[in-house]
């Protein structure tokens, strides 16, 4: 009997240290940044390295931050805010926070949104997903990015596309299932598809549920991310 | 769109780390802005702001010791040093949702996640800023109690459909409703909810239906969206409301009792569960939120002697209950009631309830000696006052006495109430959750009616509807015998109907301790109340067997 009350529930004991981590990650992070505005790269190498530092240290909070969003999804413990919002300041917000990684990479970010554009979404969660590709972007594409949002027969679409590679063929063909194989061997557990994937399929209108699509070419030949809200 | 008039702001930065301030403080200068104070905890920020206006208050939610960047928010709008011009952000290292749940009466203008970065600090302060101005005339009218202005002006801004609408679409609704303007509330909220399900319109249509006396409707339409949203505290509270005005005692308790599960940090609903559930008599559960309250007390404006007072009483209470957990509580119960003198200005009053109050909780302790020494003390002086004014007062002393064994010596007191109050049903009320039988005439029919409904209801074999009545009964008088004895022998016919069940169980067990501490053998009902004895015990043994 005493067994039971004694039994660590794993999951909340890693969601706590995850939790933990996530903090200390985000005091790094503002250091790197004072440290990186105080010393400027002086040279094509070290712009580089610094790049990587704050792509790997933004990629590890971002995912631990998803890993903690997961936790709560699934204990019921994240709840939806749709409100109204503009969908400029959202993504505004967003290139906001990965300005910094933008510059060292030297990627120039387009954005085609009108101002007056209003939706209906979690902002939070949505600004997580953007957030995301946006980080993610950064890392695989070459020079250019490029934002862009619309309304079209009443769903709105997030678009972003990059000049990189783009997505293999398999993930392309089932983004949702993504986190079936997920492999320890190539290094990336696409949570982040995951999440996308599941903060979409919250947002629902009526019967009509959001969803994310992967493609590649483009307007600038590379990966491109939907993002669809009803 | 870039604010232009960062040259004419002033701000003020509060956190307890260096590093953090610093480079805020810096964010800020590079912005333009002209002045920039730091304060290092709650209590320099409070006195900061009392002294100098800022534009800007950016304040980290964790401040070492002390007050948290929440309370320190409470305690500025508490004494209303805040003006709507300032702006109030929170930042923390958490995901904003998690404070959401804490925020009770006073909400910052923003929460800001950490790390914040220039970019993303300029972009969230240019809107902030512009929407600020925006409003600016909107608020100043509201607080000036020009409410048909600020209407006018919100309608103004939805009709013009810019980026403040929303805003002032929430605006609008809550004007309505605090003016009780609810049939354009209503048209305000289906507007809204026609283009879309919007929680806080779902929320606000609810409390246009309790406005309008629909209180059924308005439970129904909460619970939808706490089914399909458990953490939406605003509709907790509007729920809270609804059981208030129906006097639903059991519901308003369960409802609290969620709310405070989810955002246990929120003080005042802490406090109204304490509150709800001693006047349900349910102590185990009183006591406990008692406590924290006081806990959370310590560093928040709303902080009260009362519930530190109320924390030991049904402390005390519980002794008649449930020993164990009382016992568990009671050291704490009698440090918080020793500590009240340097952490109030108590008045003689409630100095004298302190030492009734903590005279109950030694005897439980078994320190006799304590607590005779407190007792007399509270006597002698209660003798040289001539007589108290406080109801509450002579009530402790009564609880003190009864604890102490002196029987004789409450009856008495009790007497010379019921002679004190007798054209004050309210204080009559009280006195008779004293008393065995109600003294006031109102409250013997009263107790009379009810049992007799629920007498009814049980020779029906309507099991469930007659433990309600007992129950509501029992409410009101925890001491009456009568009522105690009827709920245990309707909660047998109900497992004897259908099955055992534990909760049932509890409460059987509970009214028969009851009893057992009020009851003696030349007692009318003692026959009966052995016989029921025996049941019980037999249900029990089943039950382990």
């Amino acid at each position: 009997m005493s067994n039971d009350k004694n039994k660590l529930d794993f999951s909340l004991v890693l969601a706590s240290s995850v939790h933990d981590m996530k903090n200390s990650l985000g005091m790094l992070l503002n250091s790197l940044e004072n440290l990186i505005r105080d010393n400027p790269p002086t040279n094509d190498d070290q712009a580089k390295q610094f790049a990587t530092l704050q792509y790997e240290t933004s990629r590890i909070n971002n995912e631990l931050i998803q890993l903690l969003s997961i936790y709560r999804l699934e204990h019921d413990r994240l709840p939806l805010n749709i409100d109204a919002y503009f969908v400029a300041d959202m993504l505004e917000e967003q290139l906001a926070r990965n300005d910094m990684l933008f510059s060292t990479r030297g990627i120039d970010v387009t954005v085609v949104c009108d101002d007056a554009l209003n939706w209906y979404f979690d902002n939070e969660l949505v600004g997580g997903v953007v957030h995301n590709v946006l980080a993610n972007s950064a890392r695989y594409g070459d020079k250019e990015l490029k934002v862009s949002a619309d309304v079209v027969d009443g769903v709105l679409c997030i678009c972003i596309e990059d000049d990189g590679e783009g997505y293999p063929a398999a993930m392309i063909k089932a983004p949702e299932e993504i986190m079936a194989g997920v492999s320890f061997t190539s290094g990336s557990t696409k949570l982040g598809l995951f999440f996308a994937a599941e903060v979409a399929r919250m947002h629902c209108q009526k019967d009509v549920c959001g969803y994310i699509k992967l493609e590649n070419g483009g307007s600038l030949g590379g990966g491109v991310f939907k993002l669809y809200l009803p | 769109m870039p604010y232009d008039g960062y040259d004419r702001l002033q701000a003020l930065v509060v956190d307890d780390f260096d590093a953090f301030r610093t480079t805020v403080t810096r964010m800020l200068l590079d912005l333009g802005v002209q002045k920039v104070d730091i304060a290092l905890n709650g209590e320099d920020a409070l006195a900061k702001c009392k002294h100098q206006y800022y534009d800007l208050v950016l304040c980290d939610y964790n401040l070492g010791n002390g007050k948290n960047g929440q309370q320190v928010l409470e305690k500025l709008r508490f004494d209303q040093v805040l003006s709507r011009q300032t702006l109030f952000l929170l930042v923390s290292a958490e995901s904003s949702k998690s404070i959401v749940m804490a925020a009770y009466d006073s909400e910052p203008d923003a929460y800001l996640t950490k790390p914040i970065t220039a970019k993303t600090l300029h972009q969230r302060l240019d809107r902030l800023l512009h929407q600020r101005d925006a409003m600016l005339e909107v608020y100043r009218a509201i607080e000036a109690g020009q409410t048909d202005l600020a209407v006018d002006l919100c309608r103004e801004k939805i009709d013009i459909g810019n980026r403040y609408a929303s805003i002032c679409q929430k605006l609008l609704g809550q004007l309505y409703l605090d003016n009780n303007a609810f049939d354009r509330a209503e048209d305000l909220y289906r507007e809204v909810l026609e283009a879309r399900q919007l929680e806080w319109a779902q929320v606000g249509m609810a409390r246009v239906k309790f406005g309008q006396g629909d209180e059924e409707i308005a439970i129904q339409w909460l619970k939808d969206i706490l089914l399909s949203n458990p953490l939406c505290m605003p509709a907790y509270d509007a729920l809270v409301a609804c059981y208030a005005a129906r006097d639903e005692q059991e519901e308003l308790q369960a409802v609290l009792q969620q709310a405070v599960n989810i955002s246990p940090i929120a003080i005042l609903r802490q406090q109204r569960l304490a509150q709800v559930a001693a006047e349900n008599s349910d102590y185990s559960t009183a006591a406990e939120a008692y406590r924290r309250t006081v806990k959370l007390g310590e560093h928040s404006c709303h902080d009260e002697i009362g519930n530190h007072l109320s924390f030991g009483r049904c402390t005390a209470a519980l002794f008649k209950e449930d020993v164990c957990l009382a016992k568990t509580l009671a050291t704490e119960a009698i440090s918080v009631l020793e500590n009240i003198r340097g952490r109030f200005d108590q008045n003689v009053e409630e100095g004298l309830q302190a030492k009734f109050i903590e005279s109950q909780l030694c005897v439980g302790q078994g320190n006799e000696h304590r607590a005779q020494q407190l007792l007399q003390e509270a006597v002698a002086k209660v003798e040289q006052l001539g007589a108290v004014s406080d109801l509450e007062t002579d009530l402790d002393c009564v609880q003190a006495l009864i604890a102490m064994g002196e029987q004789r010596k409450a009856d008495q007191l009790l007497e010379s109430l019921v002679q004190r109050y007798q054209h004050d049903q309210p204080a009559l009320n009280r006195i008779d959750r004293l008393l065995q039988e109600p003294v006031s005439e109102v409250n013997r029919r009263r107790v009379a009616e009810i049992n007799h409904q629920g007498i009814g209801f049980y020779d029906q074999g309507l099991y469930r509807e007659a433990i309600a009545s007992f129950k509501q009964a029992r409410r009101l008088f925890p001491n009456h015998i009568g009522v105690q004895l009827n709920l245990v022998q309707a909660l047998v016919g109900e497992t004897k109907e259908h099955g055992r069940d534990e909760s049932i169980m509890a409460l059987c067990l509970g009214s028969m301790k009851r009893v057992e501490i009020n009851i003696n053998p030349t007692h009318v009902q003692y026959q009966r109340y052995r016989k029921l004895q025996t049941i019980v015990q037999e249900m029990m043994q089943e039950k382990q067997q």
